[in-house]
């Protein structure tokens, strides 16, 4: 047994206390209210029966005493909050409020904070911690802060448009050695939780939800929004697609508002595929905000609106040298996002040492008797040799040539090296052209094309911007998400935050909640709804105990309006 | 607050008296010609008995049947009707003021009804008023006239000091009144107790009518809206004081004691033969003498 409010010594202290005060007080001598009667006749007969308490005199009553010394300490204990030293009970407990979207729908986000509050009542203050759960998490109470201070900080924080953070929650408490021996973690709000996760979790560890949600409710939401390379091949231009996810039919949600730049598109532009899929054909891919909007109402409504940032796309200007191989000038002429030009050129194609077209990025061919490694690599920023290695080896699509066909054809090692320099530039063997018939391999106008980008400059574009979900890059070959060097020079996911707007080299771009799991609002795994209910042990020993002191006073009164008690 | 004269001389109170007469069984001698029966033999109308003649009786009394049959003279004689003194001893100590409505305020309505039968049927009424001493407020005399004067002696009553009634009826027997009846309007709170006061009375030469005054919080103290916790009970005529927790217990001794009480006086009136009737100084006066009148005439 201990006790939440205050230390062992202290609840003894009082109760010694409290039995000394009443002791004086069933000593002290009462103050009596005067009142006049017509006689005292009968009354000093009466008096002879009760007569006054006077201090230092004879201890009356003993048993009275008792019973006014057991209901004083029962409610001293009650006060002292006692804490029954079971598993549960003396569990160090995390207290998560879900802050994301899956709890942002009708007053759930409320009916949760309503909870918090009321068991944080009962808890001690060094046994709790209260986590925020939004697009980040976020220490709101920590570990013997006053409960008070949670009023102020929630008041300024509402349901982010971002899926729950829970199960990177719930992954750092299974990391050996994060959580305690014996941990509650009770969620307050509709985050679900992988049951992949939830598994995983140590063992002392129990996991509950505060408030058992109903499912199936109604709902609609824009899951998807994202841009491909236009079908039609025109390189200026994308698709736009749309899904909308929702139950308990995704094709309710089919009304919807596409809108480029604050104005709306024709509704004929709207190509509707069925399951809630549409798309929206050739859009100029010109760095322009689309906004998609569905007209439906129901109680999740950030999920009904959606923005993307449409990439900028736009042709690369290319300066060939005379002397150069013919399968150059033809995979620069079939790749639409390059133009041959005299003027003005973003790149230069040339044999090394010449000068043709001026101090401009040059993917240049050099004499392999000049040049030790098959493809030497001029790169301008920062990082490593060993980090702009990676990165271009995929950017110049060096990691599609066969290296090991040619290193048997020239029969000497293919390799790349990489330098520093303040113009990029890519030189490479001219006898991988003219004698090792690089320039007949598929791989060729690959290579031509992404060096040629790559020298240009030319950053790679995003597809889609999610709420809570990693950073996705795309060049123009490939939809396959990478790391954006730009963003993550540690190589580890970069995670959006909640909707809205994020910032990088590329200027702003809009970040929109697409989330199936927040639009077709998933409880989450059964094994949090079987475990719904947040009351806790210590408030139960509290109750008991004033119940048995106003069982005392009800006892105490009978006996008093018997004549039994003084 | 007491009655004022206006307030005490209410003519429909008196009216509603009219059905009510007070008679003696027999009444003292040398009394005023009246409507009471005495022990006097004399000129009334009815007839009494025969005595024999003597000279000096009047001739008119012969009996001269029972002459011709005995040959001796015997004359017939008639009773007298005479009156009955009444004497209302109104108690006027500060226990008879001290509540709302105070218990005098019955009392003088009992003591004017009292005295307005008496009138009525020429009986002589007097009003003395005791505490501490006794006082001699109006002498006995009768005359249906004479009411209004006794009320406003009545409503002359001021509150007075402790109450004592063993000394007043010793001082009240040293006047050497014509025997009659003796109404004692009190709340009987005398300090000597009622074994005292019950000594006192028994050696009274007079018919005695008892009138308690009582209010319900005397019985039932509850009622009282003071009565409860930690008390120091301040008796109103002596000012001692009485400290006391009221409880269930303190509450059923004190009603233990008033009831004996109330037990003395009623016994006493019992083996004295003497009226008793209680009033309670809340309720209406005139229904509860309805009570002690209960066939229209009170015989004491």
């Amino acid at each position: 047994m201990s006790f939440a409010n205050l230390p062992l010594l202290g609840v003894l202290a009082g109760v010694a206390g409290i039995a000394a005060l009443l002791f004086l007080l069933q000593l002290l001598r009462i103050r009596h209210v005067e009142v006049a009667v017509p006689t005292t006749l009968f009354w000093r007969e009466a008096a002879r029966e009760a007569p006054v308490r006077v201090l230092r005199g004879v201890f009356r009553h003993p048993l009275a005493y008792l019973l006014v010394l057991a209901i004083c300490t029962l409610l001293w204990l009650a006060f002292a909050g006692p804490e029954a030293h079971d598993d549960r009970t003396s569990a160090y407990r995390v207290l998560f409020l879900d802050g994301s979207a899956h709890t942002a729908g009708g007053d759930d986000f409320e009916q949760a904070v309503d909870k918090l509050k009321a068991d944080l009542a009962g808890l001690p203050d060094g046994g709790r911690e209260v986590i925020w759960g939004g697009a980040r998490n976020i220490k709101l109470l920590k570990a013997g802060e006053d409960r008070l201070l949670l009023d102020r900080r929630l008041a300024s924080l509402a349901p982010e448009a971002a899926p729950s953070a829970l199960n990177e929650q719930l992954r750092l408490l299974s990391l050996p050695g994060v959580a305690p021996e014996s941990l509650e973690f009770v969620v307050y709000g509709r985050a679900p939780a992988e049951l992949a996760v939830v598994e995983r979790l140590p063992t002392g560890t129990r996991l509950s939800r505060a408030i058992d949600y109903p499912d199936g409710e109604s709902n609609h939401g824009i899951a998807a929004l994202g841009v491909n390379p236009a079908a039609s091949g025109r390189w200026d231009r994308l698709d736009l697609l749309i899904r909308v996810a929702g139950t308990p039919d995704a094709a309710a949600g089919n009304e919807m508002t596409v809108e480029v730049a604050g104005a709306a598109l024709d509704d004929d532009r709207l190509e509707r595929l069925g399951d809630g899929v549409a798309v929206v054909r050739d859009l100029a891919a010109d760095g322009r905000d689309v906004e998609v909007r569905l007209e439906v109402g129901d109680e999740l409504a950030l999920d009904n609106a959606a923005r993307l940032t449409l990439p900028t796309r736009r042709v690369v200007r290319v300066a060939l040298a005379d002397d150069l191989d013919p399968a150059i000038r033809h995979a620069i002429e079939a790749d639409p996002g390059l133009a041959i030009t005299d003027e003005d050129a973003s790149v230069v194609i040339r044999a090394q040492g010449t000068v043709a077209f001026g101090d401009v990025p040059a993917l240049e061919f050099a004499p392999a008797a000049d040049q030790a490694t098959a493809f030497e690599i001029d790169y301008t920023g920062s990082e490593s040799a060993e980090l702009a290695l990676r990165a271009s080896v995929a950017a110049l699509g060096l990691d599609q040539i066969d290296a090991a066909g040619l290193a048997a054809e020239a029969q000497r090692p293919v390799g790349v090296q990489l330098r520093q320099a303040d113009l990029p530039g890519i030189s490479v063997w001219e006898e991988l052209l003219a004698h090792y018939n690089f320039s007949g391999s598929r791989s060729f106008p690959l290579f031509i094309s992404r060096s040629v980008r790559w020298l240009a400059g030319e950053p790679a574009w995003h597809p889609y911007l999610a709420a809570g979900r990693p950073l996705p890059t795309a060049t123009v070959w490939s939809l396959a998400a990478e790391a954006d060097p730009s963003l993550d020079a540690l190589g580890a996911d970069y995670v959006l935050g909640a909707a809205g707007t994020v910032s990088s080299d590329r200027g702003d771009e809009a970040v929109a909640l697409l989330s199936d799991t927040v639009t077709e609002r998933r409880p989450g795994t059964p094994l949090l709804a079987s475990q719904a209910g947040g009351d806790f042990a210590g408030t139960g020993i509290v109750t008991w105990l004033i119940l048995a002191a106003l069982l005392l006073l009800g006892a105490e009164w009978y006996l008093y309006q018997r004549g039994l008690m003084p | 607050m007491a009655l004022t004269l206006s307030e005490l001389f209410d003519p429909d109170f008196l009216a509603a008296l009219q059905p009510f007469s007070l008679h003696a069984r027999r009444v003292a001698r040398d009394g005023r010609p009246a409507e009471q029966t005495s022990r006097d033999r004399g000129f009334g109308l009815e007839f009494a008995d025969f005595k024999s003649y003597v000279p000096g009786d009047d001739l008119r009394a012969i009996d001269w049947n029972i002459y011709r049959r005995l040959g001796r003279l015997f004359v017939r004689v008639f009773e007298e009707r005479r009156d009955l003194p009444v004497y209302l001893l109104v108690d006027r100590s500060s226990s008879m003021y001290l509540e709302e409505p105070p218990r005098i305020n019955a009392g003088l309505r009992v003591a004017l009804a009292l005295a307005s039968i008496a009138l009525g049927q020429h009986d002589s009424v007097g009003l003395f008023s005791f505490s501490g001493v006794l006082n001699i407020d109006a002498k006995a005399a009768a005359g249906k006239h004479r009411l209004v004067s006794f009320a406003e002696r009545l409503a002359l009553l001021d509150e007075r000091d402790r109450t004592d009634l063993t000394g007043t009826l010793g001082e009240l027997a040293g006047h050497r009144l014509r025997r009659g009846l003796l109404v004692v309007i009190s709340d009987f709170f005398d300090p000597a107790g009622a074994d005292e006061v019950a000594r006192e009375l028994a050696l009274c030469r007079h018919r005695l009518l008892l009138v308690q005054l009582v209010k319900k919080t005397d019985a039932d103290p509850t009622l009282h809206p003071d009565l409860h916790g930690d008390l120091r009970l301040l008796d109103c005529e002596s000012g001692d004081a009485v400290d006391l927790t009221v409880t269930p217990a303190t509450l059923a001794r004190y009603r233990e004691s008033y009831r004996e009480f109330n037990e003395r006086l009623t016994r006493f009136a019992t083996d004295y033969d003497a009226g008793f009737v209680r009033v309670d100084a809340d309720e209406d006066v005139l229904d509860q003498l309805g009570g002690l009148f209960e066939t229209g005439s009170l015989v004491v």
